[in-house]
């Protein structure tokens, strides 16, 4: 049972641990920017219905104000794109920093495998 | 010889949390882990007082192994997605799969940052023309807006670009030189 408890180092233990905290926090963030993504096009519209309350714009909805503005609404588009883009590329940035590590203490175990063991 | 590996396959998964030991042991996926896994799963699990459940119908073949015609890996690639004895610690499949996609958004971040910067082109104008005091509405103007915009794009294009560019790269040697530090693998270098 020590020989087992040897074989990993603290720092294995320790990189394996922030492997699982990166894989897990990687979908944690991508949740957070879809919402985000949704917040965006919702801040868009609570600032229609600001204008529309002191009498700044003639449109009775946000959407009759996308369709009659189209630049408008393909800038909100895009705004909301990059923001839920923005959120996939740091899934797949912590999803890479956990791959990697794990790949990290793979190699080194195989080494200490190959020399016969603890060190 | 053989004990030796029992050992360091028992190792292994002592590492693992219950949940994760669980997991592996009820999807009884045969294709991925050994006998002797299963065998050192049990064992942990008996240790951990965990009630051991009933395991699902044994997996012997990958649906990843259908899943990866559908993606261009190479030759050495697929030589380590394939090989008899897969890592511990991370799928080779998932890293090739990330990185693909890496590559991918890499791309689609160049596509978007132009584009962006387009939509934004009036934004940029009116900044820009302040500084115009003569003639605001001069070909200048929009020369100027467009050089920045151009800039901006550029500059947003490097500082995604290539990050995302270096970590499948990174990825990828980091999965290499594991494949190449396992036992009975020839030394040759994978990528000439």
């Amino acid at each position: 049972m020590n020989e087992q408890e040897e074989f990993f180092s603290p720092n294995h233990k320790r990189l394996l641990s922030i492997a699982v905290w990166a894989r897990y926090l990687a979908w944690v963030v991508l949740v957070i920017y879809f919402f985000w993504a949704i917040g965006t096009y919702l801040q868009e519209q609570n600032m229609f219905m600001y204008y529309r309350a002191v009498g700044s714009t003639n449109h009775s909805n946000f959407i009759g104000l996308l369709k009659g503005f189209p630049f408008y609404g393909l800038s909100v588009f895009i705004e909301m794109i990059g923001v839920f883009l923005k959120g996939i590329v740091y899934f797949l940035v912590l999803k890479g920093i956990s791959l990697g590590i794990n790949m990290i203490v793979e190699t080194d175990i195989n080494y200490r495998e190959q020399k016969g063991g603890t060190q | 010889m053989n004990n030796d590996i029992r050992t360091q396959i028992r190792s292994r998964m002592t590492l693992k949390e219950t949940d994760e030991l669980l997991e592996i042991w009820q999807n009884n996926d045969r294709a991925e882990w050994s006998d002797d896994a299963f065998e050192a799963i049990k064992e942990i699990l008996k240790e951990r007082s965990v009630d051991i459940p009933e395991q699902n119908a044994p997996i012997y073949e990958h649906k990843e192994e259908k899943e990866q015609k559908d993606y261009d890996f190479s030759n050495e690639e697929l030589r380590i997605v394939d090989n008899e004895n897969p890592p511990d610690f991370y799928d080779p499949f998932d890293v090739l799969l990330t990185t693909k996609r890496i590559d991918w958004m890499a791309k689609v971040m160049i596509v978007f940052t132009i584009l962006y910067n387009i939509i934004n082109f009036r934004t940029s104008l009116e900044m820009v023309r302040p500084y115009f005091f003569g003639n605001q509405n001069s070909a200048l103007v929009y020369v100027f807006t467009a050089l920045i915009i151009a800039l901006n794009a550029a500059l947003g294009i490097i500082v995604i670009y290539f990050p995302l560019k270096a970590l499948a790269h990174i990825l990828r040697i980091l999965m290499e030189m594991e494949f190449r530090s396992r036992k009975g693998i020839e030394p040759n270098p994978l990528v000439e």
